[in-house]
């Protein structure tokens, strides 16, 4: 891998965490879907690096799928369920900004000490950035675990998906096609079996925030 | 010989680029939204005027006398210490960046000073903001230093951009572009920039740093308005040249000095155009989200360093 | 070493005569006794670190199971010429200050006392002569507290005092002793030489550096600290802030960085995340205090904090083998610990000046001293320079070490020290912007703007030895910021006893501050050379166009009528930061409106108090002493008063005995 290319591949791996963790700062829930868009696109970014600078086809065509599924379809579906309710925001999450951002930096810090390991698996310049993907699986469940709205909650779990998708960029320098078509369409799947839950509980309920539905449970 | 002149040159630069920054930046606005707005020489009009006042001093006496002779020094020590010009010159001074930050740091601690002196309520209320501010900017601040310094191993701020100077790769490392973030949010936070506060308003809910210099008067003013557009011209220069120290001279000779010197402006006028648009487009944020800004500030920095560890 | 001696030999006879002195002279007598001990000790001290030879020396009658032994190397009087610093401008300043109740003869020999434990403690020469200096200390202080018995806050005070710092002692002997049971000997060369490591190892830091650490005022053990040092009288709490609180950062510095050997590295990260939480704590409850001695105290907590996080940071960098850039950081720390000693003797002794002269030390009724004390706001105004950490003063210095060598630290490729580094350097920039508003508090609105009450209107500062002895610690303030580089160069003797070696000690000239590990150098005086260049400068321009000034009312945006109740204040000024930071200080906020009798729309008084109680207190001490309150009552039913119970008792316990042994 070239000097430039090596950077372009650091630059965008991080680029897919940092997003991460602005998710967790914004509060507009059509941002969070327009973050998640070019979260997707950084994501096929390091995948096509690699892919040019091995000359892996495969890859290549990875690459092409995370642009369409996670940078276009996903973001879309989410966006025409966001649009139902226009300017929709995040209710006061659970924890505060400065606190989650706080504890987001100190999770990245843990997944770098504890991720250090995952160099090992593979070698090259690429494996080293894998703690990147753990740390960014991490802030994804922070946001999962800290937000109130439906929608804010998906966007955390398919951040969690990209954190696991560039690991696997970064360790195997390629992943078999047939493995991250499964994975992809699994989410999309989720996705899709998300929004027709959401359509059908404001139908029902008038409200997608998940306080409401503590009383559901029995 | 050649180090005490290109510092001089160099306040004289700050000083007056600041004041002429200033202007630009309002010019900019005035004209993103539609309006002609004053010339861009508004403000060095501003200070000659001022100058040649006589000052009207509040009741509180010797330490509203000192702070804006403090605050104009402070700055102009520290703009002697920030190679805006090259690097290969002999430092007669030490040129390390926490020298620039705690000189800097020194200024807003003795405005925020004279503005409880005043005894009035809005000097206390400015001056409660400002600290609380600098406070929470402060480990943003330290850390996006530390982050410029960890590549070079050293705090020296020639050593610094001469390292980068020497490999132009780690100007796109990540560390190096988180950092670059961090410190422009924390650069917008100390110049009293949109949306942190709003250098144009007088209006009592929103006002910070004019609201400790409301009491100041005649030549007061117009050092006080001195050393905050010198700040804001020392530290955009900074930013320009952390961010991107091309350009920099690496030899004493004074043609390279000289360009130096030029291209830092040029970098700080369009990180000035560039803020002042920005600013068009933002609101004034409560004061109470600028402390998630502030933290957004912080966690770039820190992941500047953590990452700098996977990823140099 | 007769130097060393003879002072500690006036040191000795200080509680004598205070004992034994008529009123008349008696704290003139006893605090000139401990001044010219603290004198003699600290010239001692000054030949050691200016490259004189180790003083030794013993008396084997003295002390039981030892003897006495007394060793002055460079870390001892590093640490001796900062507290002798202390003692001697608190020793002057009571000579002036102390009179009435507080010049008793106990209190008079008990403060003696207690400037003599803390001058002993730096160069006790081996475990028991260390403990028994350690504890005349403790108990010399603690009998302080007591002795204005008749106010319950200093009851309290004392409870509190006397449980932590006697269990922090027990820590501390239960630490020592096993160092000194596996290392066959007693004295520090010895303890020094087995360089004990393993799980006693481990065991003798964790008790250790809990002792130590409660005595430095760490989170969560610093609860005595903001209670004891405000209750104290004025030179006492001096004494403790400045002086008694870096003896905490001693025991670390000597005992867990300096005797034991390898544990692992994680223990000292460990260290560090406490001493970063310990200074954003203490910080944090400086700058939303409002009482002048509480917010003084809890800044000590955050200076300290700041000192264990440069010594956790070195033992850290140390044990991933990064000796050079821990050297930078032990030095940072002690001239930390000399800065802070200086500044917080003037701070405590200006405060207890202030509250003499006023009635009051709450800074919500202060205000506008700077009239009636110039003298004592120009001192004031340099402690506080020193401690937010301006340039050309002598926190800066510490301050700028321990940053330059924590940097030094994070370049390296080990992910876990960068992260742990990250805390440390995250702890001490946050801490350091708090500090900067609590000061500035503290000046803004306990010095400047206009009298709060009567009492602040009509201070006076007082004449004599009072003020003119904060004069010494202010000139040491300006000396070390100044000329830093001869202070950093003897101060670096101390790294071989620390770290067992000196490479990448800071190195100083006279006009110069060089840092080996970041290749950076400060240089005090040339920045002095372009302030003064600066200030002349713009005084010329100011001649030059100038049409003179004018005194007016002030504008305050057009009201002419303006109060001294208008002002901020300072619950006012620390109200945003209370709120930014509202989950950890948990305030207690009370809001009462009382509307006017014939028209209930219009609010008459308006009444908001908030207090800021100690949430580690609250949250973590009180069940603990509920719990033992209860157990305690539970208990009296052993004792109900039978003599029959009483004696059976005593038969069943000789039973267990004859069944154990036998």
């Amino acid at each position: 891998m070239s000097g430039l290319a090596g950077a372009l591949v650091d630059l965008a791996a991080v680029a897919v965490l940092v997003i991460g963790v602005a998710g967790l700062w914004r509060r507009d829930l059509r941002a969070l879907v327009g973050l998640l868009r070019v979260q997707g696109l950084a994501l096929a970014l390091v995948a096509a690096t690699t892919a040019a600078s091995e000359h892996d086809l495969g890859l290549g065509v990875t690459a092409a799928l995370v642009v369409v599924v996670k940078a276009g379809v996903v973001p879309t579906l989410l966006v025409r369920v966001a649009r139902r309710d226009p300017g929709a925001r995040e209710a006061a999450p659970l924890i505060n900004v400065p606190s989650s951002l706080v504890l987001a930096a100190a999770l990245v810090g843990l997944a770098v000490v504890v991720g250090a390991p995952l160099h090992a698996l593979a070698p090259g310049r690429a494996a080293a950035l894998a703690p990147l993907g753990l740390a960014t699986v991490l802030v994804g469940y922070l946001l999962l675990v800290t937000r109130r709205r439906a929608l804010s909650q998906v966007v955390g779990l398919l951040v969690i998906d990209n954190g696991v998708a560039l690991t696997t960029f970064l360790l195997t320098a390629g992943v078999p096609l047939i493995v991250e078509l499964g994975g992809t369409l699994d989410v999309l799947l989720v996705v899709v079996v998300l929004r027709a839950l959401l359509g059908t509980m404001r139908a029902h309920l008038g409200d997608v925030s998940l306080d409401q539905l503590r009383e559901l449970h029995d | 010989m050649t180090a005490v002149a290109v510092a001089l040159v160099q306040v004289l630069v700050v000083a007056l680029g600041g004041l002429l920054l200033t202007g630009l930046m309002a010019k900019v606005r005035a004209r993103a939204e539609g309006r002609v707005g004053a010339p861009v020489t508004q403000p060095l009009r501003d200070v000659a005027k001022w100058l040649g006042r006589e000052s009207p001093r509040a009741t509180a006496g010797t330490a509203l006398a000192i702070v804006p002779t403090v605050v104009v020094a402070t700055t102009a020590l520290a703009a002697t210490l920030v190679p805006l010009a090259g690097v290969g010159l002999v430092d007669a001074t030490g040129a390390d960046a926490l020298v620039v930050v705690f000189l800097l740091l020194t200024g807003s601690l003795a405005l925020a000073v004279g503005g409880l002196a005043t005894a009035t309520a809005f000097g206390g209320m400015g001056a409660s903001r400002a600290m609380t501010l600098s406070a929470l900017a402060e480990p943003a601040l330290l850390v996006a230093v530390a982050a410029f310094a960890v590549p070079a191993g050293s705090l020296s701020l020639p050593a610094m951009l001469g390292h980068a100077l020497d490999q132009p790769l780690t100007m796109v490392s990540p560390s190096h572009v988180l950092a670059a973030l961090a410190l422009l949010v924390v650069v917008v936070a100390e110049t009293g920039r949109m949306p942190v506060d709003n250098p144009s308003t007088h209006l009592e809910l929103t006002m910070i740093h004019e609201a400790m210099t409301l009491e100041y008067g005649g030549r007061d003013q117009a050092l006080v308005s001195l050393g905050a557009a010198m700040r804001l011209g020392l530290l955009l220069g900074m930013l320009g040249v952390l961010t991107v120290p091309w350009g920099l001279a690496t030899s004493a000779a004074p043609l390279a000095l000289l360009g130096g010197l030029a291209l830092s402006a040029l970098k700080a006028t369009v990180l000035a155009v560039v803020i002042a648009l920005a600013e068009v487009h933002s609101a004034k944020l409560r004061l109470f989200r600028v402390p998630e800004l502030l933290a957004a500030a912080f966690v770039l920095a820190a992941l500047a360093i953590v990452v700098g560890v996977v990823a140099r | 070493m007769p130097v060393l001696l003879v002072g500690l030999g006036l040191g000795l006879a200080a509680p004598l005569v205070g004992a034994l002195a008529p009123a008349r002279g008696r704290t003139l007598l006893a605090g000139g006794l401990s001044a010219a001990a603290g004198v003699l000790a600290a010239v001692a001290a000054l030949g050691v670190l200016l490259g004189g030879p180790v003083l030794r020396a013993r008396a084997s009658g003295l002390l039981p199971l030892a003897g006495a032994s007394v060793r002055l190397d460079a870390l001892s009087a590093a640490f001796e010429v900062a507290v002798a610093l202390v003692v001697v401008t608190a020793a002057l300043f009571s000579m002036g200050y102390t009179h009435g109740a507080s010049a008793s003869r106990p209190a008079t020999a008990l403060q003696a006392s207690f400037a003599l434990g803390l001058l002993l403690v730096p160069v006790a020469g081996d475990v028991v002569s260390f403990l028994w200096a350690w504890e005349l200390m403790a108990v010399a202080s603690l009998a302080l507290l007591l002795v204005e018995h008749d106010r319950p806050a200093a009851r309290s005070a004392a409870l509190w005092y006397g449980a932590m710092t006697q269990a922090g002692a027990a820590a501390i002997m239960l630490g020592l002793l096993t160092l000194a049971a596996s290392a066959h000997g007693v004295s520090w060369s010895a303890l020094a030489a087995a360089r004990v490591s393993g799980p006693l190892a481990v065991v003798a830091f964790v008790a250790t550096l809990a002792g130590f650490a409660s005595k430095a005022g760490a989170v969560p053990l610093h609860v005595w600290l903001p209670r004891a040092h405000p209750e104290a009288a004025t030179p006492v709490s001096a004494m403790m802030s400045g002086a008694m609180t870096a003896l905490g950062l001693y025991g670390v510095a000597r005992v867990d960085l300096g005797l034991l050997g390898a544990i692992g590295r994680w223990w000292w990260a460990g260290a560090l995340v406490v001493a970063a939480l310990s200074a954003l704590y203490g910080a944090l409850h400086a700058a939303t205090a409002t009482d002048l001695k509480r917010l003084l105290a809890y800044s000590t907590i955050g200076a300290m904090g700041l000192g264990l996080i440069g010594l956790a940071a070195a033992g850290e960098l140390r044990a991933s083998g990064q000796g050079r850039a821990a050297a930078t950081l032990v030095v940072g720390v002690l001239v930390l610990v000399g800065a802070h000693a200086a500044y917080k003797a003037i701070l405590f002794l200006a405060a207890g000046l202030i509250e003499r002269a006023s009635g009051t030390r709450d800074l919500d009724l202060l205000g506008g001293l700077v009239r009636g004390m110039p003298r004592v706001a120009g001192l004031v105004a340099v402690a506080v320079a020193s401690a937010v950490g301006v340039p050309l003063a002598a926190g800066f210095v510490g301050e700028w070490l321990e940053i330059e060598g924590l940097v030094a630290g994070l370049s390296s490729h080990d992910p876990g020290g960068v992260a742990t580094i990250l805390v440390g350097l995250v702890g001490l920039a946050l801490a350091s912007g708090l500090v900067a508003v609590a000061m500035v508090k503290l000046l803004g609105i306990g010095l400047l703007g206009r009298a709060r009450s009567e009492g602040a209107a009509r201070a006076r500062e007082p004449h004599g030895i009072a003020v003119a002895a904060l004069g010494l610690p202010a000139a040491a303030t300006l000396a070390m910021g100044l000329v830093p580089g001869p202070v950093v160069a003897v101060l670096g003797h101390a790294l071989g006893t620390v770290l067992g070696a000196r490479a990448g000690a800071p190195q100083g000239r006279w006009d110069a501050l060089h840092v080996g590990v970041t290749a950076s150098t400060l240089r005090p005086l040339a920045l002095l050379g372009g302030l003064v260049t600066a200030v002349v400068v713009l005084r010329g321009l100011a001649r030059v166009g100038s049409r003179g000034v004018r005194a007016v009312v002030a504008w305050a945006c057009g009201r002419s009528d303006l109060t001294a109740r208008m002002q901020y204040t300072a619950t006012s000024f620390a109200e945003p930061l209370q709120r930014v930071f509202a989950d950890v200080l948990r305030p207690d906020i009370d809001t009462t409106v009382s509307p006017e009798e014939e028209a209930r729309e219009i609010e008459r008084v308006i009444a908001y108090q908030s207090r800021v109680g100690d949430a580690v207190e609250g949250g973590l001490y009180r069940p603990v002493v509920r719990g033992a309150d209860a157990l305690g009552r539970r208990a009296r039913a052993l004792a109900n008063g039978s003599v029959h119970r009483y004696l059976a008792y005593g038969l069943v316990a000789l039973l267990v005995v004859l069944v154990v042994v036998g």
